[in-house]
């Protein structure tokens, strides 16, 4: 009996960290030990970090589950080869689920090809407008100043634009003994208003002008949310949780969380991961009473 | 000679029980409209509610270890489910059945069956009919339509090949919603619900799991549609 438990937990053990999710770089994990520390109105100061450019990609669905691979373990090499086995099955399937989820971006990016190629050479410092002041090159940049990482989206027939934008902080002290690496991290998802016909004509003919006004919509909306969020202003909210939809294309996708603001046409949403999401006021199905922020 | 029939006997035998277990499951059956023309007709519903918490539901795993292994991992997903997910969207879901069909019939009301369904004797009719025999039901609970919602899982969904698991926890909710005319035993409506959604993102982020919670709840929404779509 306690051999059994222990090659349970053995496996557990292994397995725990086999069919852990494949890393991707447009997802963080939210941290706040930010306590008494929130900036004020005047010395936040912000930068982007690993591309300065535009960074546009194709949405795609990130269903990573790879198909059932069944195999027959063989006893003859003992409680070691069966780990070995085992341990080998799992990187087969983790394998599959990493190439399942990069030739899926890989086919979303294929229709949108012609907004990538005239978006990458964008620079992100280009689009932020009256936050300029706020903005600090890379080659100042230190502990204090907050790291903004947009990855832009749009559907493949280019009528939605999106932006998640990680933002953190690192810990000012380097030689802290805990794992911890941040002061503060958090994502935050705008969805842009749906573009109608004659403005999806307009990114299909490749108009830069128009594509960079949304795109910069859409940045300094996340750089206004990152703003206020690191002030303080989100901390005390106390609005009940439910659920809210955002009509996908292909379905109502859900959202569960609580109003924190609504400001610039958007109403933004702390969800479960205390992520900040934006929603357009009239794409919002659900209106709740709220002791929101209003302002823009 | 003796043996040659015993061995017959046991092939036919075991041929029969093989027939059995492979029977045609029942299709999809569209709302049949026509039958509910008559806006008087009395419909019940009876709601079936899980007999378990919200937990991960294990599928692949083949072995009993490879089960222990499993559930193993998802032991701490288990227990935030358990904890958090009360069966409030459950609920929803069945006032939503009894909301649509009150399109449909004038007369709509849950009802108690006062002997279980798996105890209602066997109906012997092709596909398209209940395999149980419901047409008691039209005196005793006087109705003329019942429409039954089973619901038997909600939670998570993860599927395993053995001892690996081939992808993230994913929300999940599964049951079956189907109405029968107490006059025929036939089915008017026959719909499985089976919702999974995978997680947005990194799953396994203990212990308040917000990605697989999240997707829980987008699977009730997909089932909600669905519901909707099909009454």
């Amino acid at each position: 009996m306690i051999m059994m438990k222990l090659i349970l937990i053995i496996f557990a053990l292994l397995l725990v960290g086999c069919g852990s999710t494949p890393y991707r770089d447009d997802y963080a994990k939210h941290v706040n030990l930010m306590k008494n520390s929130y900036f004020n109105e005047s010395n936040f100061k912000f930068s982007f970090v690993e591309n300065p450019h535009v960074d546009l990609r194709g949405q795609y669905s990130r269903n990573d589950t790879a198909n059932a691979s069944p195999i027959l373990y063989q006893g003859g090499a003992g409680l070691a080869g069966l780990l070995v086995q085992i341990g080998t099955h799992s990187t087969m399937v983790s394998a599959q689920r990493n190439e399942k989820l990069a030739i899926a971006q890989e086919q979303a990016n294929q229709p949108i090809l012609p907004l990538i190629n005239i978006t990458k050479d964008i620079a992100l410092v280009d689009l932020i407008g009256e936050h300029k002041s706020q903005w600090t090159s890379l080659e100042t940049i230190d502990a204090k100043i907050v790291r903004i990482k947009p990855i832009f989206f749009s559907n493949k027939d280019m009528t939605e634009l999106s932006i998640k934008a990680i933002v953190w902080l690192p810990k000012q002290h380097k030689n802290s003994r805990k794992k911890q690496k941040f002061n503060y991290k958090n994502m935050i998802h705008i969805y842009g208003e749906k573009l109608n016909k004659l403005q999806q004509q307009k990114l299909i003919a490749g108009d830069e002008e128009f594509l960079t006004l949304q795109l910069a919509a859409l940045l300094k909306t996340a750089i206004s949310i990152a703003k206020d969020d690191l002030t303080g202003r989100y901390a005390k909210n106390k609005t009940r949780t439910k659920t809210f939809f955002i009509d996908n294309g292909s379905g109502k996708k859900v959202i569960r969380g609580a109003v924190v603001a609504e400001k610039c046409g958007y109403k933004v949403i702390q969800d479960l991961h205390s992520w900040f999401i934006a929603l357009p006021l009239l794409k919002t199905k659900t209106s709740i009473e709220t002791d929101a922020v209003y302002q823009c | 000679m003796k043996n040659l029939h015993f061995k017959q006997l046991i092939i036919a035998g075991l041929v029969l029980v093989l027939a059995a277990c492979g029977s045609t499951p029942q299709p999809t059956v569209a709302l049949n409209t026509n039958a509910l023309t008559n806006k008087a007709l009395k419909i019940g519903i009876v709601y079936n509610e899980p007999d378990d918490k919200a937990t991960t539901h294990i599928f692949g795993a083949g072995c009993l270890l490879c089960y222990g292994v499993a559930s193993t991992l998802t032991n701490k997903l288990d227990t935030h489910l358990e904890n958090t997910i009360d069966t409030s969207e459950l609920i929803s879901l069945k006032e939503l059945v009894l909301s649509e069909y009150s399109q449909r019939s004038n007369s709509v009301e849950f009802v108690t069956l006062t002997t279980p369904i798996k105890k209602l004797k066997k109906f012997k009719g092709e596909l398209g009919f209940a395999k149980k025999d419901f047409r008691v039901l039209k005196e005793t609970l006087a109705v003329d339509v019942i429409v039954v919602f089973d619901v038997y899982r909600y939670g998570a969904f993860r599927s395993f090949s053995n001892y690996i698991p081939n992808g993230d926890p994913q929300g999940h909710i599964a049951g079956l919603l189907y109405a029968i005319d107490l006059n025929t035993n036939a089915y008017i409506q026959y719909l499985a619900i089976d919702e999974k959604i995978q997680p947005s993102g990194e799953w396994d982020e203990a212990p308040a799991f917000p990605s697989v919670t999240t997707s829980y709840y987008q699977a009730v929404e997909n089932a909600k549609q669905k519901i909707k779509d099909a009454i």
